[in-house]
């Protein structure tokens, strides 16, 4: 289980999760639910990230150094934690999009011929 | 990813946990409140929006746990919830806990004392640099020039020749091992020692703790008060570990010798078992005789060398090596035979050690012996457990509804039996460590002190990391097994689940039935050997027989003074109160010298000629050892150097020599003189007891002119006169003040020679016991707990007028059934095995069906009453109660 299609519930790989949890900081820092309700922005609701695969993700990406965060007060004035990219992180999101196009590229066109 | 950012995160959750956990906690709150706020902002009311909330977040529990389980560090904190977990869980059920324990120190104990004994005696290499390429050098060929002893081998001037010409060894060394006298005069005081050749020290690469180590500089032919190395725990004791000790001298009984050096501790000598306390070099012992056979070769091979090409160069130098050293005494044919002679080479990188050659098939016996003591512990320790696991079933249950997995709650299983096996080795190992101990004690003598390096060594690590690993298995595979069933509906139906756990518990039962008959039978056997070698006729007198050897040096008293000394001494002695009769021999029995002889005999048909042994003894030695003369007459005073040299014969060398006819009046011959036979006295052991009998040529001491420096006195004293050791030596201090002595008693000798026999006794009598209490237990659990659990069935047949010995057949049968299993299965593993102890039985056939009958009836007794006393119990419930108690 990571990324949860909303309509169909099929599982995707890890490592997309991570992409789209970068993506979804690489504009600017969010909060836990700030950054669920993105990824269902950015992807136009074809993904509903759950809270029990997304706070794993957000604290394995911490801990791999991508991610940097700290307690601030939310836009209703509720204290939340607040997650943003680090050096590392916006590099590795370069990274894994550029893999990522390769491999999506490589897929459609195997499946065109 | 960052490495160092995971390192920080890890130390983080390690050392930070309670803050990293309440961090988690308040950020999935505060996820919670901005969903919910989140929610009621599209117009939903606040119970509904909370709802909602709880909805879509799940069990917050869980994702927690999620996060957990991703952060780095996850399984350290998991296994260390195990192990505390397991602490609890063991403490909570203390006698659980102990029988458990106990089962395996006793089972973990007795294996890792043995194989700590095998690892030293066996496997250890010598404590010098690159010990691998180490190799000694033996010779083999016909009986007539080689020694027994204690690897002696190589005449001083063959040792020279093979030095000279060898080229396959890169350094090589000799050595023999001897017993220096501490006590310049009066009463013996040994300490083990070694004459060595000059490269001893530097080819086994040993440096000192202090001063230097002897070289080829110091043995030179005809050094005098050459330089000594001592141990290091001789410097401790007795030059209180001073550093001046090096401007000391040795004053040994054979001449004073300047300390040139200590040993680092760790440096024991070549043999192992013992230990040496001083070094000479091989010139101070002054012996140079090419027909005396007592120095060892070692050293190590040339790289590239193996051993056997190392004895194919020796096979081609060889004629060229004996050839120069023929002792110039031989006769034609004796040298004819000493150029046979072969030599070869063999690997030592463990030493060398005639410890290891005694002990090696008994070490390996009791080895596997205490390998049984172990399955049968294991089986304790899985029935036990299986007990457990089913009381600890609905817990199980519990926790797998709770969410555990199955593999995680066999982790925990496993966890358990590790602590349990970890403490049960810690525990073993205690009771090892003393039962080495105990061994190494009754195999020493007063005189012959075993040392053995028993301290641990990887070897030792990694085997009972093994037995931990072995026994954990054993405590975790039965309720893992079951894991299957760990369900909360399961459990309800919870009489099944006991009568499948009775049914393991049989078979385990079973199976220490079957180890008990192999370990009670081999303790039987191990018994009655040593009872039988105890008892087996000596051909001479134990009790009340003195032994004194006095050791006389080669100026004082001058050697023309040595027989008036002799029999002044015999004299004294023999008017000692308290001693009935004095004799003296060249070769007491037991004492560990023998004088091989060739004895030709001419006859009518040609000459005879074949081994045997000779003793030259004074008249009174048959009256002190008490060994009767069957015909002719004994030694009297009319034997004179001037008469006819006379000789008496025992029964075995009639029988070799003279086809059992009489022999009396025949002549026989020993290098240059000939005897004539005069008497026929009983067999005796002469070597050991368990030798058979060996021909014994008998010669009159008094008939020859010049006894040597050292004179063996055995004493018998007057039945029930106490033996006056005590009078013997004031004799012995007044007449030779200057003269080493040693006493003893006759049973002392008696009980030394048969220390392997009694200590394969002791240790299977142990194990024996060890297996028939564990599988008792194990009878009288299975038992027990079937009746418990049967209490409602026997209660109702008990109330319906049932006979008691149906209640009893009833609750019986199935242990009956298993026990005979077992005890057959026994007897079939224990007839091959039996086979294996054939050299340490005495007197008794490995095989013998009635130690297995006598096996069967102890192990059934003990079955019985470990059967019996639940039964009966469960006969006078009250059926009441029991129906009252169970619905």
């Amino acid at each position: 289980m990571g990324v949860v299609l909303a309509d169909r519930r099929a599982a995707l790989l890890q490592g997309t999760l991570d992409l789209l949890i970068l993506k979804a900081l690489s504009a600017g820092e969010l909060h836990g639910l700030g950054v669920s309700r993105r990824v269902q922005q950015i992807t136009d609701g074809t993904f509903a990230v759950q809270p029990g695969s997304l706070f794993p993700a957000l604290h394995r990406l911490e801990e791999a150094g991508w991610l940097e965060s700290d307690w601030q007060p939310s836009e209703n004035n509720r204290r939340a934690k607040y997650y943003r990219l680090t050096k590392a992180g916006r590099r590795q999101l370069g990274e894994e999009a550029a893999q990522w196009n390769r491999i999506s590229l490589a897929i459609a066109r195997a499946l065109e011929t | 990813m960052n490495a160092l950012s995971l390192l920080r995160a890890l130390c983080r959750n390690v050392v930070h946990r309670t803050a990293v956990d309440r961090e988690l906690d308040d950020e999935v709150r505060a996820y919670a409140e901005l969903l919910e706020d989140d929610i009621r902002s599209k117009g939903v009311s606040p119970q509904d929006a909370r709802r909602a909330a709880r909805i879509e977040l799940g069990g917050v529990e869980s994702v927690k746990e999620a996060v957990r389980q991703a952060r780095s560090g996850a399984r350290i904190h998991s296994w260390c919830q195990d192990l505390a977990y397991a602490v609890r869980v063991l403490r909570r059920s203390p006698s659980f806990t102990s029988a458990t324990i106990g089962s395996l120190a006793l089972g973990i104990g007795a294996t890792a004392a043995v194989f700590g004994l095998v690892n030293a005696l066996q496997l250890r290499a010598l404590p010098v640099s690159v010990p691998e390429n180490l190799a000694m050098l033996r010779l083999e060929g016909p009986r007539c020039c080689r020694h027994t002893g204690r690897n002696r081998q190589v005449s001083l001037p063959l040792w020279r020749e093979i030095a000279k010409a060898q080229d396959a060894f890169a350094g090589l060394f000799a050595f023999a091992d001897t017993r220096f006298n501490l006590a310049p005069q009066g009463e013996v005081r040994y300490v083990e020692g070694l004459y060595v050749s000059g490269d001893f020290f530097s080819v086994l690469g040993v440096q000192p703790a202090l001063g230097r180590i002897l070289t080829t500089e110091d043995d030179r032919p005809g050094c005098t008060s050459a330089g000594a190395v001592i141990s290091h725990a001789l410097w401790r004791t007795e030059f209180g570990g001073r550093p001046d000790v090096l401007s000391q001298t040795l004053n040994l009984r054979s001449g004073r010798n300047p300390i040139v050096g200590v040993m680092p501790p760790e440096f024991l000598g070549v043999e192992t078992g013992r230990r040496f306390e001083v070094a000479l070099p091989i010139c101070a012992s002054g012996f140079d005789r090419a027909d005396h056979w007592w120095l060892a070769v070692m050293g190590r091979l040339k790289p590239g060398w193996t051993s056997q090409q190392a004895t194919a160069h020796f096979a081609t130098l060889a004629p060229q090596l004996l050839a120069a050293a023929t002792p110039p005494a031989y006769g034609a044919e004796q040298a004819r035979d000493f150029l046979k002679l072969q030599f070869s080479i063999h690997p030592a990188h463990n030493g060398v050690s005639v410890l290891r050659t005694q002990f090696q098939e008994p070490l390996w016996i009791l080895f596997a012996v205490a390998g049984l003591v172990l399955v049968a512990a294991c089986a304790n320790v899985a029935s036990l457990a299986l007990v457990r696991s089913t009381a600890r079933e609905p817990e199980f249950a519990l926790r797998a509804a709770l969410g555990a997995s199955v593999p995680r709650l066999v982790r925990q299983l496993l966890v358990e039996g590790v602590v349990v096996a970890a403490l049960g080795a810690v525990a073993g190992l205690a009771l090892a460590n003393l039962a080495q101990d105990a061994v190494l004690g009754l195999l020493s003598t007063s005189t012959d002190r075993i040392v053995l390096n028993l301290g641990p060594d990887w070897r030792v690590f990694a085997f009972i990391a093994l037995l931990i690993g072995l026994t954990t298995v054993a405590f975790a595979i039965a309720p893992a097994v079951r894991a299957r069933q760990w369900n909360l509906g399961a459990t309800s139906g919870r009489l099944t689940s006991h009568r499948s756990h009775v049914h393991a518990r049989e078979v385990l039962v079973g199976v220490q039935i079957a180890m008990s008959v192999v370990l009670v039978s081999a303790a039987l056997l191990f018994m009655l050997s040593a009872r039988n070698l105890r008892a087996a006729d000596r051909g001479f007198r134990v009790d009340d027989v003195l032994f004194a050897h006095v050791f006389m040096s080669d100026t004082d008293p001058p050697p023309e003074r040595r027989a008036e000394v002799q029999r002044q001494i015999t004299a004294r002695l023999g008017e000692l109160p308290g001693i009935a009769a004095v004799a003296h021999a060249s070769t007491p029995p037991l004492v560990g010298t023998s004088w091989g002889i060739t004895l030709r005999v001419p006859g009518t048909t040609g000459e005879l000629k074949a081994d045997a042994n000779r003793n030259q003894v004074s008249a009174a030695y048959f009256d002190v050892m008490q060994m009767p003369l069957l015909a002719g007459r004994p030694f009297n005073d009319h034997d004179t150097p001037s008469s006819v040299k006379v000789a008496i014969a025992n029964e075995t060398l009639v029988r070799t020599f003279f086809a059992g006819v009489s022999p009396l009046g025949r002549r026989v011959i020993d290098g240059n003189d000939t005897f004539e036979i005069v008497g026929i006295v009983r067999d005796s052991k002469l070597y050991s007891l368990r030798e058979p009998f060996r021909p014994i040529l008998y010669t009159a001491h008094s008939q020859f002119a010049s006894p040597s420096s050292t004179i063996r006195f055995v004493m018998r004293s007057a039945t029930g006169a106490a033996p006056s050791i005590e009078g013997v030596r004031q004799a012995l201090a007044e007449i030779v003040p200057v003269a080493g002595v040693r006493f003893g008693t006759l049973r002392d000798l008696v009980n030394a020679s048969t220390q392997t026999e009694q200590l394969m006794a002791g240790l299977s009598f142990c194990f024996g016991a060890i297996a028939i209490v564990l599988a008792t237990i194990g009878v009288y659990g299975v038992v027990s707990c079937s009746a418990a659990m049967r209490r409602r069935e026997i209660a109702i047949r008990l109330a319906l007028g049932a006979m008691s010995t149906h209640v009893v057949r009833a609750v019986l049968g199935r242990v009956l059934v298993v026990g005979l299993v077992g005890l057959i299965a026994g007897v079939v593993l224990t007839i091959p095995t039996a086979r294996l102890a054939h050299s340490i039985a005495y007197g008794i056939d490995p095989g013998d069906p009635r130690i297995l009958l006598a096996v069967a009836v102890i192990i059934l007794a003990c079955g019985a009453v470990a059967a019996l006393l639940p039964a009966r119990r469960a006969l006078r419930t009250d059926p009441l109660v029991a129906l009252k108690l169970d619905s």
